[in-house]
């Protein structure tokens, strides 16, 4: 039972560098919460001073039904997973992972159940006499996940642990933390650049950007209905399509028009009302790359409402291609069947899917609705 | 063909002659301070063997020299210079651990105070040191001998610049481990760190065992502290005509030193000229 | 605002700190102050002896005036510059040969690379009186050699009692054991040099003798550098092995300022002459001048390095 509280979390570095700052989140127990960002975003330092090796400026944080902010590291129940997986190097896998144990003090008999217990798990009996420098990348992730399991904690924190490994390894590991996770059920937060390792393993993501946090939501809704621009732009690859438009009402319905110049795009006014405000002004139009289709592929008639663009080039993946055009002053990226192929220079008429188009305000960066 | 290998052959041959040399040259005052140590007279010349009979009497005679006890000088040197090794490595640690990894107030100024004394020249602190010990009665013990020279600020700098190296996470690792600050240093710091402090710990031990100006101002030449140069400097002064006991006796400061660096180079190496590196 | 955490630390640090801090501000901060306070005070006749340092007379700076006036402390600095003159060049000289001998693949390097450091770690005074023993004009193996030789110039006082010979005596005796020193650090920068800036020089036509002079040479300077800095403290500091080689400051030399003066009395033994006579008032004065001596060096060093960079 151990939910994890920030209210108004902030902390500041001496001379005003801003860590994070009014952070107010809600893990509940057995949620596994991933914070997602840029690096220099905040989100390391969420993290640290949840396990408490950063001291919070002001705010409260609550581990359980316990404020925490006055308790040290040592007497938070956490246990975290590292970055560079952080084993000690002179002790042999066995003592790295009983070294927390044997400090708190356990009956060696209790320390020994545990190791057997843990190593079982993560399929590292074999490698217990060993010393970290004996042990490949995929090893030490599983040892410094298992120093971390061994301990029972009431929280796990996740620094960015599988950035060190290979592509393929990340992939492979990223299940396994699933897995454990779902079989510890013990309340996680895990900290990542990488917004798909967020989409996947997340039940509750936080994007983050400059200290503050943007959104908070599960993966889809994150992915479907992103609050600013940003979370918009961070989410999803390739990246949703941004297109500066000035709006202009025409006979009830809206015109779109690219700035400075280019093509005029029209939106019933049914579809998007909240735009009545923003009659004259420019706006920040986002799409993404699925939801673009082009005639010629998609067999859509919808001449007088398409957008023409020419392929600058093509990024064949095999099941899917991205294709990359340009109108007159903006860049845009489809993404289409991998049999869909172009050639540089060809001319697309492009049809957006009209349920799937977001607006930003130009100045505040919100979503307009 | 032949010619490039025959002209390569001479040249490495010339240069190892070379060698061979400046070694002899360089270790010729060391072999012949052990030869003449076994001889019966100093007088002989390079040719001539005849040895003290029984062979190590020379070596006999000294080590139970009723005024000049070197057994006594070579006990109290060991207890010096391990002592003050000890002391240097676990206070040059401590202090080397906070600088490499702890935030503290005037930290700054503690750093620039202790840079400072290294551009003193050793020279400088006898008469003052000489007074300090002095007024707190510490002439003629190992106190006197061994505590002015633990506070070693190279060896900290030497040990803090290794510390630096140890990465963060294994710290905060550690801490989130349960680990009191004891314990880290204990516990990680200590044992990552461990050639480096040997490192100090070598040199330390080289210096108080040669150190040879401060032993002699501390100790009044009756006293019963007195180290192996020292007891060497007072012998020679009595006896400087004996020359086959005083290279015996010399072998006993020699000796040593020796084995534990053919034993242990690559630290003595790499402390001696870690200052320069960092130029 | 006052982190709490950083206070902790602070406490902790200190805490960890204290032995060391202890020790050095006792016996290495608090000693170049006090020893100026010495300085400004000599010791009464009518001392008790088991409490001198109590007892001391201020006379302010008439320590320092005595000092300038003193032909022996003047003779003493030069001696001690003769001395630097003597060991250096010959010290940095040998160690470049040394390692510019050993930067060849030849069976038994590291052999010869310890051999040569060997001398370093032995005790000064052993090897002064060794070398005594070998200047000896009776007993020591270099007369007998040079009788052999038909050379009789030392026979009678031998080299440590003759006033010429007895420094450069002395300097062949430390340049032998300190060579290896440089030796090391000149031989890992040489290895530093990457083997295609010697290729490009051979390319350009350069033979061996170049390569010494145009490549490695330049490109151990700041070791050259640092070794003459090391070398001007040793000799300022040097005591023991004029202690262990020459009686009371060597054989008479000279007549300078109207003094006959010893001709291996250099300022570091000049200091300890003066402490044994218990001027230890006049002996701090000496202190803190050799400590300005060594500011300036050091100073000077340091403008040359930052000129390099």
């Amino acid at each position: 039972m151990a939910e994890v509280v920030l209210n108004n979390v902030s902390k500041i570095y001496p001379g005003g560098v801003i860590g994070c700052k009014d952070i107010n989140l809600h893990i509940k127990d057995k949620e596994f919460c991933v914070l997602v960002g840029p690096s220099g975003c905040g989100k390391s330092t969420t993290l640290r001073v949840i396990a408490g090796l950063e001291e919070i400026t002001s705010g409260e944080l609550k581990i359980g039904d316990t404020v925490v902010n006055n308790i040290p590291a040592k007497d938070r129940d956490i246990a975290m997973v590292f970055q560079n997986y952080a084993l000690y190097p002179h002790m042999k896998v066995r003592e790295n992972l009983a070294f927390g144990l044997k400090l708190r003090k356990y009956p060696p008999a209790e320390i020994e159940k545990r190791i057997q217990e843990t190593a079982k798990i993560l399929e590292i009996d074999h490698l217990l006499d060993r010393r970290p420098k004996a042990l490949s990348g995929g090893q030490r992730q599983r040892v410094a996940l298992g120093r971390a399991i061994v301990r029972k904690p009431k929280v796990f924190l996740f620094d960015e642990p599988l950035s060190n490994l290979d592509a393929k390894l990340r992939v492979q590991m990223r299940v396994e933390i699933k897995k454990l996770h779902a079989r510890l059920q013990i309340t996680s937060i895990y900290v990542t650049h990488d917004q798909v390792e967020a989409m996947t393993m997340g039940d509750k993501i936080v994007v983050m950007k400059d200290g503050f946090i943007q959104q908070i939501d599960d993966p889809i809704k994150i992915y479907e209905k992103p609050l600013t621009k940003f979370v918009a732009g961070f989410i999803g690859s390739p990246a949703m399509n941004f297109i500066s438009v000035k709006i202009t009402s025409r006979n009830g319905n809206f015109e779109a028009s690219e700035v400075p110049s280019g093509f005029v795009y029209m939106l019933k006014s049914e579809d998007f009302p909240f735009l009545r405000d923003y009659d004259g002004k420019e706006v920040v139009m986002g799409i993404r790359p699925e939801d673009i289709k082009d005639t010629i592929f998609a067999n859509i008639k919808d001449a007088e409402n398409t957008v023409p663009a020419v392929v600058e080039a093509e990024e064949p993946m095999g099941s899917e291609n991205y294709i990359h055009l340009t109108t007159q002053s903006s860049a845009i990226t489809m993404k289409t069947a991998g049999s869909n192929r172009v050639k540089m220079g060809d001319r697309l008429n492009l049809v957006f899917d009209r349920n799937k188009l977001h607006f930003f305000d130009r100045e505040t960066d919100r979503k307009i609705e | 063909m032949d010619v490039v290998i025959f002209r390569r052959k001479l040249r490495n041959g010339l240069i190892f002659f070379a060698l061979v040399v400046g070694a002899v040259f360089m270790l010729f005052p060391f072999l012949w301070m052990l030869f003449v140590s076994l001889k019966k007279t100093g007088h002989g010349f390079l040719l001539d063997f005849a040895f003290a009979k029984p062979f190590f009497a020379n070596f006999k005679a000294v080590w139970n020299n009723p005024s000049f006890p070197f057994s006594r000088f070579f006990l109290n040197s060991l207890i010096v210079a391990t002592s003050g090794a000890f002391l240097t490595a676990l206070f040059c640690s401590m202090g080397g651990y906070v600088f490499a990894k702890k935030d503290f107030y005037l930290k700054e100024l503690v750093f620039w105070m202790m840079l400072a004394t290294l551009m003193v020249p050793g020279m400088m602190y006898m008469v003052p040191q000489f007074a300090i010990v002095t007024k707190l009665g510490w002439i003629n013990t190992y106190k006197g001998m061994i505590i002015p020279h633990v506070a070693n600020v190279f060896g900290l700098f030497l040990l803090r610049q290794h510390m630096e190296t140890i990465p963060n996470s294994l710290l905060d690792s550690a801490k989130i481990d349960g680990a009191s600050e004891w314990q880290i240093f204990r516990t990680i710091i200590v044992p990552l760190s461990l050639p480096v402090i040997t490192t100090v710990f070598l040199l330390t031990f080289l210096f108080q065992w040669t150190n040879f100006l401060w032993q002699l101002v501390v100790n009044t030449p009756d006293s019963a502290k007195l180290t192996l140069p020292v007891g060497l400097a007072l012998f020679k002064g009595q006896y400087s005509t004996e020359w086959t006991k005083l290279m015996a006796a010399s072998a006993f400061s020699i000796i040593p030193i020796a084995v534990l660096f053919i034993a242990a180079q690559r630290f003595f190496i790499e402390g001696l000229t870690a200052g320069a590196v960092k130029e | 605002m006052i982190e709490n955490r950083k206070l902790r630390a602070t406490v902790t640090s200190y805490l960890f700190l204290a032995p060391f801090l202890l020790v050095f501000l006792l016996f290495l901060a608090w000693p170049v102050i006090y020893s100026f306070y010495l300085s400004l005070h000599k010791v009464c006749w009518s001392t008790d002896l088991y409490n001198v340092f109590s007892d001391m007379k201020l006379v302010w700076f008439q320590n320092y005036k005595q000092l300038f006036k003193d032909s022996h402390f003047w003779w003493s600095l030069i001696v001690t510059a003769y001395y630097a003159l003597l060991t250096i060049p010959a010290t940095i000289f040998l160690g470049l040969m040394l390692a510019i001998l050993l930067n060849n693949k030849l069976p038994g390097v590291s052999l010869f690379r310890s051999a040569y450091f060997l001398p370093n770690v032995l005790d000064i005074l052993v090897v002064g009186i060794i070398w005594t023993f070998i200047y000896s004009p009776h007993y020591g193996i270099l007369q007998k050699i040079f009788n052999l030789l038909g050379i009789q110039t030392f026979a009678r006082e031998g080299i440590l009692a003759n006033p010429r010979t007895a420094l450069p005596g002395i300097a062949i005796a430390m340049v032998l054991r300190g060579a290896g020193f440089g030796m090391i650090l000149f031989l890992a920068s040489i290895q530093n040099i990457p083997k295609s800036v010697y290729e490009a020089a051979e390319i350009d036509g350069a033979g061996p003798w170049q390569k010494l002079l145009y490549v490695t040479i330049p490109l151990v300077k700041p070791i050259i550098l640092f070794l003459v800095v090391m070398g001007t403290i040793a000799s300022l500091n040097a005591f023991t092995e004029i202690y262990a080689m020459t009686q009371d400051g060597g054989p008479f030399a000279v007549h300078f300022m109207g003094e006959i003066q010893g001709a291996t009395k250099l300022s570091g033994y000049y200091l300890f002459e003066k402490w044994s006579q218990m001027k230890y008032g006049y002996a701090a004065a000496i202190s803190y001048v050799l400590l300005a001596i060594t500011l300036v060096i050091s100073i000077v060093n340091a403008r040359l390095l930052r000129r390099k960079q």
